[in-house]
């Protein structure tokens, strides 16, 4: 294994250092070229960060926008021979496998995926290489807590405890990725035998489910700035507190809202990126890859995409230092396990909450 | 050479024929009608002739030219509608204008073309008038208007004082005569109204069942109609079966007895019909050859009255003046004027 | 005979563009989408797959009764009365048209949820609280609340034309009113009453969004599951399949109403003059008030909550659109999205009317129009994810690569808008009377010019409705638009989608700031169609 990397890495570097040589090869002034990257519709990035990346390269870099992320697979998936892109960007966790199956990627290991933390590499391979995490928890509305009294739950199972009863909203699985999270995290934490049974005490006591995370977290859920629903606990993302401050304009100094880290509450998505078979501009596209992971890309994701970098090394502005948060012992399943066995704990959980 | 000239124009719709050979002429200037009833096919021919319609055999020459394959717009040949068919969104300047429009006539030549229409059917002060808020006659005389504006070789209108009430359109018929001879245009009317034919044309065609039973100028048609049904259709209901007893004198047998004619008849024994015009029935004192009838109805109609009078064998229709006239259930007695009576061939009475 | 073979030469050549057009843009990518289904996933049936589909129609046929029966008053309103304020108030009932499903989501949340005013009253009177989302309710007013226009605009278009000597006859025949306008009026009204019934239905069966976010997961139709199976599930036979249902449903009932429609049609005595509105009689003004309020309560309520939330904080959040604080590349400066917006529109319509006109014209009495127009009707029965992943599959090759390019993104929007083009303009091209043409004929103009002077001015109005309406689609499409656009080539309604993606007090409210933009494009689009008239003819 090894000696295989080691010659992985060789060719790569060779690669690379001819894929350098050539513009000084040939002098002549040429227009620059374009780098396609396609991402899913929640994709953002400083225009510095990308600007030195065009100017470093002598490249263009064109972002597509694939709605998102299982439309964006779709779309991949469905035009394998002419992909839209060279470079893509936003399969998570619960899509690898299916990504990985669909066999769209050329494999190709960056100099700084040594860097990145062995839990995030979920493909050995080196097919997509993991480039932020988000961790999807349960966000409690901070004032009605105190007001009411209540302590905020600590574990999955406490959601069943009468005293929540009613204060819960969370998205459908099967039209909303939080939703899914969350539904692989009673899947992770209570197992296959369990986990009907956690779904069933949810419904007794009187969840709200709607379809997406607009709607949970703007109308139904009573903590967030803006928000003007009645219900103090939604499924959000363990960031979220910190954008709320963030993005009061000032108002807010301390997030008026808290994510729930506790142990098995919560479902880490990892994120990946990959080049795309039949893709061009090969080298743009691994130099790409390699920046993905870099430090100036990885710290500028944070405001930009409200998820966590994966290099440990980048340092976090200073709202997710104050009020970021990530979560302890986050539910994880296996991509391949996920992939398999999807449609059918959605339709169970479809079957069980959905009369 | 005549100046319009149909061909054995047929035309079916739906497998059922319409127009069966048609075939006539015109001279230019000459007012035709074509008369006949409901069905008759008159306004299929109409429209035939305007090009709306394609036929499905035959020719239609207009001054020696094949017009047949030409579509409507080519034609120059202008449509009177029946509902007149105004423009709604258009004034009645603009309405009357829009044919020269197409033609190209453009500013001050335009204005005067128009408002010479406009004297001439005499709306003068109507330019800009809508055209929804004028009354019935207006409307024809606008729809006239504009359909001779662009001085179309051969003008046809349908039905033109059908929608109008009786005194306007006593009016305006001596009108439209007067307007069609003072521009000089060819024109073909379509009418049911044989009295409106009569007043109108100088030729008129009548049409029944897709056919022309007959054409001629007014007095001739009504002076020797040529068929049973033209008769009746021209209101002369006094026919009678007959045959021909004598060529000369000239006399028949009938219903009514035997009749001497003015006329002269085909052999003794021939089969035919007779006819006996309503003014030649005259009322007299009782003789040896008068045929004696009772009044069975009366009806006035402004001027003289209509008698219908029943004998054993036949009915009777008269005209009286309109000065002690029988009275119901009267006997009288009556003689026929030679003169007013007419032999017709022996062909079904179509009625 | 020669003449009569031109003519119908010429009118058969009428349907080559819009065909040609819907050929490329629709059948094309959507069969490739359909052969490439066939090798994915299993032909798994979704359970309760009749359920699916009884809802789904049941939904849209209650949606569109309702929508009728609350529209046909305001359509009489419109057409036959003189009110204050009744020009900004048809305005106003345009504009949901253009709005995002997600932003008539807040609205609503805000009008029907435990806080709305309603409710506070109910509170103070103590009775209990009514909330009335996540129901078929909601479900059925949000598509109201959306469709309302399409019954007003396309019938009351035609109403307002029609000629009330007929309804008097009736009257003078000793007709009650109720008589005389069910007898006379509605049998007159069913061709514009059917093209509108038939757009609200089809909007309705292929409801998503509201079904949806309104709905809640309790309700699902055709539509959303075709979405699931095809996102979550990567199960595109089973999708595909769904489709196809879709699809034929709507085809049976476009045929239905194509076949209808030539029964339907009679020339009428259009009227054109504008002031033949009247004001209300004493009897009528009652009910005429009370149905205004009612609809301005109902409209206005929801439009005012967005643009109230925009104005909270002192309208700062306008000012924050203009400024991109985090550096973002994918911030959407508001200039440049109306901009593009209002390009995309203009173009859409232009080309919708472009080949809505000779499809029109083309249909209008044409025998064996039927087919064709049913074909035209297509796309809006079309499941929204398999057309747009289709176009991803179909024109993606060079020299055709027009992945990303605002053409494909042109054709997808005038798809959906030419349906709307066809059906509020055959109606009043099918009531001018032939005998109008025939004059114009015996005139001398040929029929190009017949259709200028003539069909033209006589069907403005119509075809006026039929642009604002395909403006207005544009304008506020998404799903489309968010799949075949680019980043740098962003859209309004993408840059409120955008803001929705993030919580915090400044992304809600921009993103309000942002509808309320819309809003305000539309508004002012519509004042802009007001003062449109039709070429003058020679004034004389």
């Amino acid at each position: 294994m090894k000696r295989l990397s080691l010659l992985i890495n060789f060719l790569l570097i060779g690669v690379l250092l001819a894929a350098c040589a050539q513009p000084t090869a040939s002098p002549t002034p040429t227009e620059p070229r374009v780098l396609r990257v396609i991402t899913h519709s929640s994709f953002s990035l400083s225009e510095d960060v990308i600007r030195a990346f065009e100017q470093e390269h002598h490249a263009t870099v064109q972002f597509i926008k694939g709605g998102d992320t299982g439309t964006l697979l779709n779309q991949v998936i469905l035009s394998k021979d002419n992909p839209p892109a060279d470079v893509l960007y936003g399969i998570d966790n619960t899509f690898l496998s299916r990504a990985l199956a669909a066999d769209l990627f050329v494999p190709y290991t960056p100099k700084a995926l040594q860097a990145i933390p062995q839990e995030f590499q979920l493909d050995p391979q080196h097919r997509v290489v993991p480039v932020d995490f988000g961790d999807v928890c349960l966000n409690y509305d901070k004032a009605y807590f105190a007001e009411h009294k209540l302590e905020v739950p600590q574990s999955l199972a406490d959601l069943t405890r009468p005293e929540y009863q009613g204060l819960l909203v969370i998205e459908d699985p099967s039209t909303s990725s939080p939703g899914l999270a969350f539904l692989l995290t009673t899947i992770a934490t209570f197992g296959e035998e369990g986990y009907q049974g956690f779904w069933q005490a949810l419904k007794a006591n009187d969840v709200l489910i709607v379809n997406d995370w607009d709607t949970a977290y703007y109308t139904e859920f009573s903590g967030g700035a803006y928000s003007e629903g009645a219900r103090p606990l939604v499924v959000s993302y363990a960031t979220s507190p910190a954008a709320e401050v963030y993005f009061s304009e000032g108002k807010l100094t301390t997030p008026p809202t808290g994510a729930v880290i506790a142990p098995g509450t919560c479902f880490r998505q990892i994120e990946f990126a990959g080049i795309l078979k039949n893709g061009q501009n090969r080298d743009l596209a691994e130099a790409f890859i390699e920046a993905l992971l870099g430090q100036r890309f990885q710290e500028d994701i944070p405001l930009q995409m409200w998820v966590y970098p994966v290099l440990p090394e980048a340092s976090l502005p200073p709202v997710f230092a104050e009020h970021g948060v990530i979560a302890q012992a986050p539910a994880r399943l296996d991509p391949q396990a996920i992939e398999q066995n999807r449609e059918r704990w959605i339709e169970t959980w479809r079957s069980i909450m959905v009369p | 050479m005549p100046f319009l000239e149909l061909q054995a124009l047929r035309k079916q719709y739906a497998g059922t024929p319409l127009l069966d050979s048609i075939t006539l002429t015109l001279e230019q200037g000459e007012l035709a009608c074509l008369l006949g009833p409901s069905g008759s096919g008159k306004t299929t021919l109409l429209r035939l002739i305007a090009g709306l319609e394609t036929p499905e055999a035959g020719r239609i020459l207009l001054a020696g030219e094949d017009i047949t394959p030409l579509p409507a717009h080519r034609r120059g040949i202008g449509l009177m509608f029946q509902d007149y068919a105004l423009f709604p969104h258009q004034s009645v300047a603009q309405n009357i204008a829009y044919g020269l429009e197409v033609q190209g006539l453009r500013g001050a030549a335009l204005r005067a073309r128009v408002a010479e229409m406009l004297e001439l059917v005499g709306l003068q002060d109507f330019a800009k008038r809508d055209v929804l808020s004028l009354s019935g006659g207006e409307r024809q005389r606008v729809a006239l208007a504009r359909s001779l504006a662009p001085r179309p070789r051969l003008l046809l209108l349908d039905e033109p004082l059908g929608a109008l009430d009786r005194t306007l359109r006593e009016r305006l018929l001596d009108e439209l005569r007067a307007i069609l001879r003072r521009v000089q245009v060819t024109a073909i009317t379509v009418t049911h109204d044989q009295e409106e034919a009569f007043a109108l044309a100088d030729h008129i065609f009548i049409l029944h069942g897709g056919r022309i039973m007959q054409h001629g100028a007014p007095e001739e048609l009504y002076r020797q109609p040529a068929h049973p049904w033209v008769a009746r259709f021209l209101g002369l209901n006094n026919l009678y079966p007959a045959t021909v007893v004598s060529d000369d004198p000239p006399e028949v047998t009938s219903p009514l007895g035997r009749l001497r004619l003015s006329l002269s008849l085909p052999s003794p024994g021939t089969r035919g019909w007779l006819l006996i015009l309503p003014w030649g029935v005259h009322l007299t004192a009782a003789g040896p050859d008068t045929l004696t009838a009772l009044c069975e109805t009366r009806r006035y109609q402004g001027g003289h009255y209509r008698l219908r009078l029943r004998t054993d064998a036949a009915e009777l229709e008269a005209l009286v003046l309109g000065v002690q006239p029988p009275a119901l259930g009267e006997r009288v007695h009556c003689v026929f004027d030679p003169a007013a009576l007419r032999w017709l061939p022996d062909v079904p009475d179509l009625s | 005979m020669r003449g009569q073979a031109h003519r119908s030469l010429g009118r058969e050549l009428l349907f080559l563009p819009p065909l040609l057009f819907l050929l490329l843009a629709y059948f094309y990518p959507l069969l490739r989408m359909l052969q490439v289904s066939a090798q994915w996933g299993a032909l798994t049936w979704p359970a309760h797959l009749g359920r699916l589909i009884g809802f789904t129609a049941g939904q849209a046929l209650l949606s569109t009764l309702l929508t009728l029966l609350l529209g046909l008053p305001g359509a009489a309103a419109f057409a036959r009365y003189e009110f204050p304020g009744r020009r900004w108030l048809g305005l106003l009932t345009g504009v949901p048209f253009v709005l995002p499903t997600v932003v008539v989501a807040a609205a609503f949340n805000a009008v029907l949820g435990p806080r709305s005013p309603l409710n506070a009253l109910l509170l103070t009177l103590g009775l209990p609280t009514l909330d009335l989302r996540y129901s078929l309710a909601a479900i059925l007013m949000a598509h109201v609340f959306y469709n309302l226009t399409l019954v007003i605009r396309i019938v009351g278009t035609f109403w307002a034309g029609l000629d009330e000597r007929l309804v008097e006859a009736a009257r003078t025949l000793g007709a009650s009113p109720l008589r005389a306008w069910v007898t006379v009026t509605l049998p007159l009204l069913l061709p514009a009453l059917g093209a509108a019934a038939l757009l609200t239905f089809i909007f309705c069966f292929t409801s998503f969004g509201v079904v949806l976010i309104l709905g809640g997961p309790r309700f699902a139709t055709l539509e959303v599951e075709i979405y699931r199976q095809t996102v979550q599930y990567l199960n595109l036979a089973a999708a595909a399949v769904l489709a196809l249902i879709q699809l034929g449903f709507t085809l049976a009932l476009t045929l239905i109403y194509t076949r209808l429609q030539g029964r339907l049609t009679r020339p009428l005595d259009l009227r054109q003059a504008e002031g033949l509105r009247r004001h209300p009689r004493r009897g009528e003004a009652l009910a005429l008030y009370a149905y205004l309020t009612l609809l301005l309560a109902g409209i206005g309520l929801p439009l005012l909550t967005l643009v109230l939330r925009s104005l909270a904080e002192g309208g700062q959040y306008y000012l924050a659109l203009f400024e991109n604080p985090r550096r973002s590349l994918f911030y959407v400066p508001p200039v440049t999205a109306v901009r593009n917006s209002l390009s995309l529109g203009l173009a859409t319509t232009a080309l919708a009317l472009l080949l809505g006109l000779p499809a029109a014209l083309a249909l209008r009495q044409h025998q064996r129009g039927w087919l064709f127009d049913a074909l035209l009707m297509l796309p809006l029965g079309t499941s929204a994810v398999t057309l747009g992943l289709g176009y991803l599959l179909s024109w993606n090759r060079p020299p055709l690569d027009l992945r990303g390019s605002p053409v494909l993104l042109g054709m997808a929007h005038t798809l959906v808008a030419l349906p709307f083009v066809v059906r509020a303009l055959l109606p009043a091209l099918n009531a001018i009377r032939p005998a109008l043409h025939e004059a114009a004929a015996t005139l001398g103009a040929p029929p190009g010019r017949v259709f200028w002077d003539v069909d033209l001015p006589l069907s403005w109005r119509a075809l006026l409705v039929g642009a604002l309406f395909a403006f207005t689609i544009s304008l506020g499409e998404f799903s489309a638009t968010a799949l075949l656009t680019r980043p740098d080539w962003p859209t309004i309604p993408i840059a409120i989608y955008r803001f929705l993606g993030l919580p915090g007090a400044a992304n809600y409210g921009q993103a309000m700031a942002m509808a309320t933009l819309l809003i305000a494009v539309c508004v002012l689009v519509f004042i802009v169609s007001e003062g449109l008239r039709p070429p003058e003819s020679t004034p004389l």
